[in-house]
């Protein structure tokens, strides 16, 4: 029988062989990685913000945690009110901007729509910015309870003046804290401050406080049926 | 093993099959991501204000809620039209006083001060981000003499806890409330705060005005 293939095809194949599949392989992988593993296509960090309703040009009407927070030191709980006895934090309905903004800046344009949703009894539809898959189940206030603090999962959201993403939240982020929270506990009184840094012996500090807080083992915390209900 | 063409083309027919099935395990499930359930606070086009909740139908009350009582209105006997209660109906402790200390630093510093003197950052003139509006100092005696409380034939010191109850949970009384006509957004009964905190645990609020009188007894140093 006559020879199907010439000579040529050995290097076509080697070069398939050795620089193809390889090429193809590092292009799975890195898509693999893109959509599972990297945080650009979480929208993480300040870049990719949300748009919220005004706009997110601060001092252009915005809502601003640096002013609200950073500036006039009101605390998470003023606004979300549900995040330590609920597993949704809650954004704050109008009135509570209206209780202040009925005499701060009553007739800035700037805030027209806060003043329109109030009249109207119409809410405001923030942008959600974290934004779970509906398959999981979280809830903040077991967290705060047991010494995960806001800026730990949220970033300093003190500083800033739009709300931006700062965890891609893959399931991979949960269990990497659920397989050792003590890299990340603090005491309670540090829960709401946006500036905590850890201290220097932190895994001995918060070994000591996953004892006291009864914070169960590794094995239990990442057992399925904890986040997928 | 001899590489002959035969087995070649079968292992790169393999290779690509594992590529298929690779695609196979990835991606392309975006529909349990957002499944058409409402959580709390999604929006919705169903109804008219965009919003998937619906509001309490008026006079709701929530299951095992059904208490009208001193300690759910700051009125004897829970009826609104009697006096204010003078003490506080929940029993006072260290445990009590210490969460109402909490609570106040939460909703109430900002604007009363820490230090109950009516200096919190949120109170200053507007020049400095303050509301730029006259705070009321609560705490000190002295400087509440003479301050008769809107609507009212008492002074704020003298005010009853039932009276900061009601101001908590409602608002400060609106001096320009006309009570002949409906209440609405123009003749509002309660102004500064309408509805604003919502303080949802009542015995919070009764601690806070624990707390509050706790300070008026022992006034905190000043710097
Ligand atoms: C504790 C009182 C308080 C509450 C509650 C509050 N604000 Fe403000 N807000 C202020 C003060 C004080 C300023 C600064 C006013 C100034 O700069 O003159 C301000 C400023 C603003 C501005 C103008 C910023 C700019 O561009 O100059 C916006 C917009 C605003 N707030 C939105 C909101 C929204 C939305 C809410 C509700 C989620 C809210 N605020 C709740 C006190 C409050
Ligand atoms: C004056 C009210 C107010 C206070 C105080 C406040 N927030 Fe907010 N927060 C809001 C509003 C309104 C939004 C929705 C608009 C937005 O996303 O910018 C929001 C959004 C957020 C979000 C994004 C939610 C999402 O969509 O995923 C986070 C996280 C957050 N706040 C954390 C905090 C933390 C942490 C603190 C305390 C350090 C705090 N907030 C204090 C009003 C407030
Ligand atoms: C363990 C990580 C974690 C901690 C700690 C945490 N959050 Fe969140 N937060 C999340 C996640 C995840 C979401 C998105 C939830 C969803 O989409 O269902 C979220 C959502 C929110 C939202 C949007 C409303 C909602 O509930 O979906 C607000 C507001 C918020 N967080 C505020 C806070 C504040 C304030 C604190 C501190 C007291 C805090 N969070 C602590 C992880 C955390
Ligand atoms: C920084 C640490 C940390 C991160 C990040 C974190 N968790 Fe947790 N989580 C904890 C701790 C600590 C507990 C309390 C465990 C206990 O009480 O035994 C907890 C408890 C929980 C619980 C309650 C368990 C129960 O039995 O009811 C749920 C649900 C949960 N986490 C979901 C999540 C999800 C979903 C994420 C990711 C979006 C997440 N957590 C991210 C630390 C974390
Ligand atoms: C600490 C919380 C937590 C635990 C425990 C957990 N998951 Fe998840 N899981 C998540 C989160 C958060 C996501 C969503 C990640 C995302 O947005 O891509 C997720 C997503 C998934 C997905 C969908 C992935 C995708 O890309 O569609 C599967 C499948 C899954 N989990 C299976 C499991 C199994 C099996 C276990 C037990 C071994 C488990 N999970 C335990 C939090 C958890
Ligand atoms: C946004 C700023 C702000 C916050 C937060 C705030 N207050 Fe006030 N409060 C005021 C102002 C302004 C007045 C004066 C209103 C007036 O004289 O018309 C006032 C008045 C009062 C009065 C006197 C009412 C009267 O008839 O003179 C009481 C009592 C009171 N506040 C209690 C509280 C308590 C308790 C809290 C915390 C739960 C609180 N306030 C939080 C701004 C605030």
């Amino acid at each position: 029988m006559a020879q199907v293939f010439n000579r040529r095809t050995n290097t076509i194949v080697r070069l398939g062989i050795f620089v193809g599949i390889p090429v193809i392989l590092a292009l799975l992988t890195a898509t693999w990685w893109y959509y599972t593993r990297s945080d650009w296509v979480r929208d993480v960090g300040v870049a990719h913000a949300k748009v919220q309703p005004a706009g997110n040009i601060p001092g252009a009407g915005g809502y601003s945690h640096q002013l609200h927070v950073g500036g006039l030191k009101l605390d998470c709980r003023y606004c979300h009110t549900g995040v330590e006895i609920s597993s949704n934090a809650n954004i704050p309905p109008t009135e509570t901007c209206m209780g202040c903004h009925a005499q701060i800046l009553p007739k800035s344009p700037k805030l027209e729509y806060i003043r329109n949703s109030y009249e109207k009894d119409e809410p405001v539809q923030w942008n959600k910015v974290n934004d779970l898959p509906k398959f999981v189940y979280f809830n903040h206030s077991i967290h705060v309870a047991k010494g995960v603090g806001c800026s730990t999962c949220h970033g300093n959201i003190a500083s800033m003046a739009v709300v931006y993403k700062t965890e891609a939240l893959y399931m991979s982020w949960c269990l990497n804290c659920h397989r050792a929270p003590e890299k990340f506990l603090r005491p309670q009184s540090e829960i709401f401050n946006t500036a905590w840094t850890p201290p220097a012996d932190q895994i001995a500090q918060g070994l000591k406080l996953k004892k006291d807080l009864n914070i169960r083992t590794s094995s239990q915390l990442t057992n399925c049926s904890i986040c997928h209900r | 093993m001899q590489v002959t063409a035969t087995s070649l083309r079968r292992l790169v027919a393999r290779i690509m099959v594992l590529g298929l099935f690779a695609l196979f395990f990835s991606a392309c499930h975006l529909d349990m991501y957002d499944q058409p359930k409402n959580k709390a606070l999604t929006a919705s086009d169903f109804f008219a204000n965009g919003s998937s909740a619906r509001p309490l139908i008026d006079g709701t009350v929530s299951r095992g809620g059904l208490k009208i009582d001193a300690r759910t209105t700051g009125r004897e006997g829970g009826d609104p039209t009697a006096a204010y209660v003078t003490t506080n109906p929940i029993s006072i402790d260290a445990n009590v006083l210490a969460r109402g200390e909490a609570r106040y630093k939460i909703y109430c510093a900002s604007c009363h001060g820490e230090k109950g003197n009516g200096k919190g950052p949120a109170a200053g003139p507007i020049s400095k981000g303050g509301l730029g509006l006259k705070m009321p100092a609560l705490f000190y005696v002295d400087q509440l003499k003479g301050k008769v409380v809107a609507n009212e034939s008492f002074t704020l010191d003298q005010a009853p806890d039932g009276y900061y109850f009601n101001a908590i949970s409602h608002g400060v009384p609106n001096l320009k409330y006309d009570p002949t006509k409906p209440e609405t957004a123009d003749n509002p009964k309660y102004t500064m705060f309408p509805a604003g905190f919502r303080i949802q645990i009542v015995d919070d609020r009764w601690a806070i005005i624990a707390y509050i009188r706790e300070m008026q007894k022992n006034p905190p140093a000043q710097k």
